[in-house]
């Protein structure tokens, strides 16, 4: 059962190493492991820890994908760690993603699932795939989708436009989709979206709707 | 790449990764780069003002200018530098403050004041000028000028090698101020281009540099628009901006520390950029590939 599910972004910016003397990414920080406190702490100690990123989309090392550090490091600031990775393909086909999420949503103990997913970075002429208009419309449907907690929804994200798109978040978004859809209706609690680079960064916090 | 030693000046402590600026504030009508413009006081308060603003880590105060002119005797220079030095303590009490004097009745005078560093530019012409600076606890620069009067131009001097030259009579100098009680993290030693050199000598010393930043003392340049780098590049005063910077991010790179300058915001960027580049300073902000 999905217990709580916390989407964070992935970007680079957010790790120590990456970071400047001024903090590019304070901000985006400081919500996204608010953020994650909250869901942890909602959840209750019951509650596994499963952090869900994608790939590299680009891997030029054999350092662990960006995605995943940058959702560890997040749990770390939060007081929190991951108990269990799923590292998903960042190509990954829906029908990959919905058997992950499949087994993550159905099985009988407790999970809370912390995402690291961006939206599109293309979504101005200085963001780092230049603009493309039709990424306004694809992250629209993102986050109407997340915001109506609607698996069905994220899952009709296309992975042939969203890679196009440069969305690196839409393979993990649809294993959470999965998990959620094998698990039970849920609600988005909150939700903030900006793009101060370019990139779609999503802080979103998904509880099960309780009778 | 390399850095220098660990540096002490008033109540600051910088590690041997520091790169300071030194702002150049002349109490002089007559120093060749600003010919005067800070000559009355308000006008030298306002530069230190403005240095400040601009991130200079200390300012170096002097009441003579380096090349010949006409006769300062320590009574005028003390009464150009003293109530200055005064003031400018009074007005900025954590500015580390140097001034740039030979005579140890000056050096005491600016100490008692509240000057933190004697900058002793002629090479120990004045041999009681160490004495001062480890009767106040303060800090001091060596420099090495083959020996030359105050205020002389070089004529005709050759050595068989400046580099040796200068490291010899560095150390000699720096061996006794800390023998004379200054604490050793307290005595720079500063190659002191153009004085007592040719642009050849001052070229070789920076080309060289490496061989005075690993004494293990902290070394200071005074680069500043200087005839080397106008004659390395047939350019006048005003125009060796450019040159100064080169010569400033080459020194860096061999591990000078302390740089004593007219311009102190292209001299802040210079020095911020190798420190960036040798990994001893986060870039300022990062996002590029980043996002």
């Amino acid at each position: 059962m999905i217990t709580g599910v916390a989407v964070v972004p992935s970007a680079p910016l957010l790790l120590p190493e990456y970071t400047g003397r001024s903090d590019a990414g304070a901000a985006v920080r400081e919500r996204s492991v608010a953020l994650v406190r909250s869901v942890v702490s909602g959840c209750g100690p019951a509650s596994r820890v499963v952090l869900v990123a994608a790939t590299d989309r680009e891997p030029r090392s054999s350092r662990p994908p960006l995605g995943r550090r940058v959702g560890i490091h997040l749990l770390d600031l939060a007081g929190a760690g991951a108990d269990d990775v799923v590292e998903v393909p960042w190509d990954a086909s829906v029908a990959e993603c919905r058997a992950t999420g499949d087994a993550l949503g159905a099985g009988a103990g407790e999970v809370l699932l912390v995402v690291v997913a961006d939206g599109s970075a293309r979504r101005g002429e200085k963001a780092p795939g230049h603009l493309d208009e039709r990424a306004l419309d694809v992250d629209r449907d993102l986050l109407d989708a997340l915001r109506a907690a609607d698996p069905t929804r994220l899952l009709a994200l296309d992975p042939g436009l969203c890679a196009e798109l440069l969305v690196h978040g839409r393979a993990p978004l649809q294993v959470a989709a999965a998990a959620m859809s094998a698990s039970g209706p849920m609600r988005c609690a909150d939700l903030e979206a900006g793009d101060p680079f370019g990139v779609l960064y999503v802080t979103a916090r998904l509880e099960p709707v309780r009778p | 790449m390399r850095t220098g030693a660990p540096l002490r000046m008033g109540r600051q402590e910088y590690p041997a990764t520091a790169r300071l600026v030194m702002a150049i504030v002349n109490r002089t009508p007559d120093s060749f780069y600003d010919r005067g413009i800070t000559w009355a006081e308000d006008a030298a308060m306002e530069r230190v003002r403005m240095v400040v603003e601009q991130g200079a880590d200390l300012v170096d105060i002097g009441g003579i200018k380096a090349a010949p002119g006409a006769e300062i005797d320590a009574a005028e220079e003390m009464r150009r530098v003293v109530g200055f030095v005064e003031r400018v303590r009074g007005e900025f009490p954590d500015l580390v403050i140097s001034v740039d004097t030979w005579r140890a009745e000056v050096g005491r005078a600016v100490c008692a004041a509240g000057a933190d560093v004697l900058n002793d530019a002629w090479g120990g012409a004045d041999p009681e000028l160490p004495s001062v600076a480890a009767d106040f606890g303060v800090s001091i620069v060596r420099t090495h000028t083959g020996g030359v009067a105050p205020r002389t131009r070089p004529h005709r001097i050759e050595y068989d090698d400046v580099v040796a030259d200068a490291r010899t009579s560095l150390l000699a100098q720096a061996e006794q101020c800390v023998e004379l009680g200054v604490d050793r993290s307290r005595v720079m030693i500063d190659p002191a281009h153009d004085f007592g050199k040719n642009t050849y000598h001052s070229l070789e010393l920076t080309r060289r540099l490496d061989e005075l930043t690993t004494l293990d003392w902290p070394v200071l340049v005074s680069l500043s628009n200087k005839d080397f780098v106008g004659e390395a590049l047939d350019l006048p005063v005003g125009e060796r901006l450019t040159g100064t910077l080169a010569a400033t991010a080459l020194s860096a790179w061999h591990g000078a520390q302390v740089y004593r300058v007219h311009e102190v915001v292209e001299t802040r960027q210079v020095l911020d950029l190798v420190s960036v580049v040798a990994g001893d300073l986060r870039p300022a902000r990062t996002t590029r590939g980043l996002a």
